[in-house]
């Protein structure tokens, strides 16, 4: 049914997935503050999810359910990221402030930066 | 385009869909989905585009799959970026925010250049209006392909210029 | 009988990621803000999805996989209401006023 090379694959996969989970939960944890804990989430979340459902194909087979598990990977990939957007959008809307480190220090201005947005 | 040929294209796409997500096929299959396809496709019609859709030809929707296949290789990178950062005890982070005024003119372009910021390393896109790109970098180094313009340019050449909006 | 038998392996993600969920839930408890709330939930929702991916294969029922996908689409259509709740303070009519 499966041989030694294919099982070995899928482990991997999955395995990997799950330790970019555990990165992207971290992340979440650790991080200062909502802006960088999204970038730890829209990354880590939607390659740990597609490296294990990309494993769970392969295990399938392309007959019947991987069919189904790779639609769903091309969902993933689309939702995760426009997730990502939307809700940064409406925290960075309504008003919620990047942390940064030395906050107050930072006098150097650079061209573009987000202060002198009207 | 009118919006009967809207109501075919979208019922088409939907039906593709659901023969996908139904694989192992048999007819009541092909006899549920038609009807259910073209009665989504009208009602999904009715409140979609209202205004203006933009126009996709086909050399664009080519473009955008291959560039999808290469965005997807840079998540690998962006991910463990992160992991550097989070399994780093010291938390080595200088966020910033940037905005950047992008040359891309067309809606799709944007949104493009919107979602690969967004998925490269370091950089995750915050607000998108007109051609103010908000970007927040967990480094200020992050943003150098963006602020040097490789990034657009890179965009237009893959998807961009061939096909205007109708 | 399967040598090359999977399932334990899958039952162990699946635990692993029920316990990485539950790590999850601390921020939507502990916020501080709604966005890392929301984001928490929106987290919540990606791993409830692979889980039940991984349970229908497991147990080898595929009607699993399609409450996945149905859970999946439904977990992004809330955040992406969550959000435009957060931005404009309702739910209907136009974007900007």
């Amino acid at each position: 049914m499966i041989d030694a090379a294919h099982a070995l694959l899928v482990c991997f996969l999955v395995i990997a997935g799950a330790a970019f989970f555990f990165i992207g939960t971290l992340g979440l944890l650790r991080f200062p503050d909502f802006y960088t804990r999204i970038h730890a989430v829209t990354k880590c979340d939607a390659l740990g999810a597609g490296l294990v459902l990309l494993g769970l194909a392969i295990w399938r087979g392309p007959d019947g359910e991987g069919v189904r598990i790779l639609a769903l990977i091309a969902l993933l990939l689309i939702s995760s990221p426009t997730a990502g957007h939307a809700l940064a959008r409406a925290a960075f809307r309504t008003g919620l402030k990047p942390w940064t480190r030395n906050d107050g220090e930072r006098d150097g201005e650079i061209p573009g930066d987000a202060s002198e947005r009207d | 385009m009118s919006a009967v040929h809207r109501w075919v294209q979208l019922s088409t796409a939907l039906f593709v869909f659901w023969l996908v997500l139904s694989m192992p096929l048999d007819l009541s299959d092909l006899l549920w989905g038609l009807p259910a396809a073209v009665a989504a496709g009208g009602l999904a019609g009715a409140f979609l585009w209202r205004e203006a859709s933009p126009g996709i030809g086909a050399r664009r929707v080519a473009g955008l799959v291959f560039y999808t296949f290469d965005l997807v290789r840079q998540i690998v990178p962006a991910a463990l970026q992160v992991a550097r950062v989070v399994l780093d005890p010291a938390l080595p982070l200088d966020p910033k925010m940037i905005v950047h005024r992008t040359p891309l003119d067309d809606d799709l372009e944007r949104v493009t250049l919107a979602n690969t910021i967004t998925l490269t390393p370091g950089t995750h896109c915050v607000d998108l209006d007109g051609d103010r790109v908000t970007v927040h970098c967990l480094s200020p180094s992050f943003a150098a392909s963006l602020i040097d313009g490789s990034l657009d340019k890179r965009i237009s050449t893959s998807i961009g210029g061939v096909e205007r909006d109708e | 009988m399967n040598e090359w038998s999977l399932i334990p392996l899958f039952w162990g993600t699946l635990i692993f990621l029920l316990i990485n969920a539950f790590a999850c839930l601390w921020r939507g408890l502990a916020g501080p803000t709604l966005p890392d709330r929301i984001l928490a939930a929106n987290v919540i929702g990606t791993k409830t999805m692979v889980v039940l991916v991984l349970l229908g294969l497991a147990r080898e029922q595929g009607i699993w996989l399609d409450v996945a996908l149905v859970y999946g689409l439904l977990s992004f259509t809330v955040t992406l209401v969550a959000g435009r709740l957060l931005e404009t303070g309702r739910l209907k009519g136009a974007w900007k006023q």
